[in-house]
């Protein structure tokens, strides 16, 4: 009888623990992330980018990271965007250009953060920075992270979320290039 | 039934009870919580600190007192229950990096498995000219970032909208927000009574 039990309660245990490796090797989990980004107006964004481009998404691919906390490699989930350029505000960008964020799925392993988000296909204009000695490396980064993007909707009026303006697209960038190249 | 049918049973049912699960436990910014109200934290010690108006020559680190301080304002609130302590030990990690000279002020990252907070780390970024609005010119205000930061500690989200908020989503040069408002408190103490 107890034979019965065990047996079963093993062979249990013992898929459960490879199927749990196998469902795609990580825990299921998620990470969260709070940005408390600096305010820049549209002159310090053009002042402190190397590029300012207007484009649309149409690539992504994440990463996965793992930082040392106390006991724990805690995950940490980086999102390197491609945005085909359609407009340049700044700079002299190629047609594609990557940059890189925080947050994004890979695997089973869930990253939310605070910061814009994005989407594929979605219409942007950026303000794009670079920092090789930073945590972003050699990709180019959004000019104070969520004060950096702006959303571009169907009617052609560029929202910055976390400032809360909408403004025309085309009278921005007319605003933009009065700043400077 | 054999010992050997059943077992097929319920290793097949322990499969399909694997695939049942999320591939996260909460949606959105919501549903984390610890598994306790008072919790701690420690400072590395090796700060490569842009921290100007401190005495980087003290003894006695001087951001992680910042810190302690901060973290003081939102376990002395009246009503809530919850903690946040110095530790030496295997605590909530705050830390400086390079987040780049047009990054993030800071970065609260906490980690959870199946709705229940397990780790945490603070980040602060060592590229911005930080300092004491009350004595510096050009500086982004370091107390009002480590409170903002430790805010999210007890779960608090980001206030998009209120523009008084130590919880709102952004920070202006020369800009002070270090006063916790009701709002806030009753928010932790709606997590943490």
């Amino acid at each position: 009888m107890r034979k019965l039990v065990i047996i079963p309660l093993i062979v249990a245990v013992g898929l459960m623990s490879v199927s749990a490796f196998y469902y795609n090797g990580y825990i299921p989990s998620t990470v969260q992330s709070y940005g408390f980004s600096p305010v820049f107006d549209e002159t310090e964004l053009m002042e402190k980018s190397l590029i300012s481009v207007e484009g649309r998404i149409v690539g992504q691919e994440t990463e996965l990271e793992f930082i040392r906390n106390g006991p724990i490699d805690q995950p940490y989930v980086w999102t390197t965007w491609t945005l085909k350029t359609v407009d340049k505000v700044k700079g002299n960008p190629p047609e594609f250009i990557e940059f890189k964020t925080s947050g994004g799925k890979y695997k089973n392993i869930e990253h939310i953060t605070s910061g814009p988000e994005i989407k594929m296909g979605q219409k942007v204009l950026v303000f794009l920075s670079k920092d090789p000695d930073s945590q972003y490396g050699d990709a180019y980064y959004l000019t104070g992270i969520s004060s950096g993007l702006y959303e571009i909707d169907s009617k052609g009026n560029a929202k910055n979320k976390m400032k809360g303006t909408s403004e025309n697209i085309e009278q921005l960038k007319g605003k933009l290039r009065t700043v400077g190249p | 039934m054999t010992t050997t049918q059943l077992s097929i049973v319920t290793a097949t049912l322990a499969i399909f009870s694997m695939m049942a699960i999320p591939a996260f436990a909460s949606h959105g910014n919501g549903g984390y919580e610890w598994n306790s109200e008072d919790q701690e934290f420690f400072c590395e010690t090796s700060w490569p600190w842009n921290l100007a108006y401190l005495d980087l020559t003290s003894a006695v680190d001087p951001a992680c007192d910042v810190i302690e301080d901060s973290a003081d304002l939102w376990t002395d609130l009246s009503d809530p229950s919850w903690s946040l302590t110095k530790s030496n030990s295997n605590a909530i990690n705050q830390r400086a990096e390079n987040m780049g000279s047009n990054g993030d002020l800071g970065e609260m990252v906490p980690y959870h498995i199946f709705g229940t907070m397990i780790s945490a780390f603070v980040k602060y970024n060592t590229e911005v000219a930080f300092g004491d609005v009350d004595t510096d010119d050009d500086v982004y205000d370091f107390p009002s970032v480590a409170i903002h930061e430790l805010g999210h500690l007890p779960t608090l989200y980001h206030n998009e909208h209120s523009g008084t908020s130590v919880m709102d989503a952004g920070l202006d040069l020369n800009e002070k927000r270090r006063n916790i408002t009701s709002d806030d408190e009753d928010a932790v103490d709606g997590k943490y009574p």
